[in-house]
């Protein structure tokens, strides 16, 4: 029987270390998928998403059970790599590879690729972004929090959420105009 | 919290959200959990040497310090002999160190080695996922 999240950090707290490789386990796409997409840049996601683990690991005491947990850990990963570009505002260099589709067998090799150009293009607009619009997408779009997660997260008023995302979708839309119009 | 989509998701961010969720997550980098795991249980093989570190350091700066602060004139004759030697033709310059004083100083460089070492360890440990 899987043991739930609530579960895990109780032996933590309890003195078992070991058991947050767990919660490493359950969560590690999700908080390096969010790191990538708000540092725009492999290793300085791989380091922000080791920080956020780290910090959750000493704040574990701090967790209220009562709460999922992955919204807490979301906050504290967002917050490393908001940090982080913030410190490193110059690191602009966008993640261009994107790893093998498991739709590629279907659709065939050459509307693969085309997809695969198109996704890439999505996510050079997206890395020229703010990065407070790269967090509320990332989290909105990519990791499938409601608006009131996202507000969480973000520790930001639910009416600013709505506000950011609209303006992301925005500047999303307009940043791949542009591409696509640099391209033809 | 959905997998697929939020549950409030609104019409007019259905086409921004078809086009981001379709960008396939990218997979964690190898040994990512193990990298965070030596983090939260403490590397033992790092704190040993911060001990030994500490150990030889500690009593040979306590030492220097007195020293320094007992003997501080030969110490400031024995420089400035050396430094008028280094600057002058002559090849001779006179100066007695105490050999306790060398140890101390041997030590602290050992030390020194050691620390860095460890951090060098650490440092390493935080970003040695494979890249």
């Amino acid at each position: 029987m899987t043991r739930s999240d609530q579960d895990v950090v109780a032996s933590c707290l309890a003195g078992d270390a070991k058991a947050f490789s767990l919660l490493v386990e359950r969560y590690g796409g999700r908080v390096y998928n969010i790191a990538l997409r708000i540092t725009a840049d492999g290793d300085a996601a791989n380091d922000c998403a080791q920080e956020a683990f780290i910090r959750a690991y000493r704040a574990l005491h701090q967790y209220d059970a009562a709460l999922p947990f992955g919204p807490w850990l979301f906050r504290i990963a967002t917050n490393a790599s908001l940090n982080y570009v913030q410190r490193w505002h110059a690191h602009e260099s966008p993640v261009e590879e994107l790893p093998e589709s498991p739709e590629e067998s279907e659709e065939g090799p050459e509307a693969t690729a085309v997809r695969r150009e198109e996704l890439a293009e999505v996510v050079a607009a997206m890395a020229e972004l703010p990065p407070a619009y790269r967090a509320a997408l990332t989290l909105r779009h990519m990791q499938q929090l409601s608006y009131q997660e996202v507000a969480d997260t973000l520790g930001i008023p639910l009416g600013t959420v709505k506000t950011h995302l609209h303006r992301a979708r925005a500047a999303l839309r307009s940043r791949l105009a542009a591409r696509t119009k640099g391209r033809s | 919290m959905s997998l697929r989509e939020p549950l409030d998701l609104e019409p007019q961010e259905r086409a921004t959200h078809r086009l981001l969720s379709a960008v396939p997550p990218q997979t964690l980098p190898l040994g990512f959990r193990d990298a965070v795991m030596r983090r939260v249980t403490g590397d033992p093989s790092v704190g040993w040497e911060w001990v030994v570190a500490a150990v030889l350091a500690l009593p040979s700066l306590a030492f220097l310090a007195f020293q320094v602060a007992t003997r501080g004139g030969e110490f400031a004759a024995a420089l400035n002999n050396m430094l008028l030697a280094a600057t002058s033709d002559t090849s001779q310059a006179f100066f007695f160190v105490d050999g306790l004083t060398v140890i101390a100083l041997a030590l602290l460089g050992l030390a020194s080695l050691v620390a860095a070492h460890a951090s060098t360890a650490i440092a390493t440990q935080r970003s040695t996922t494979s890249r």
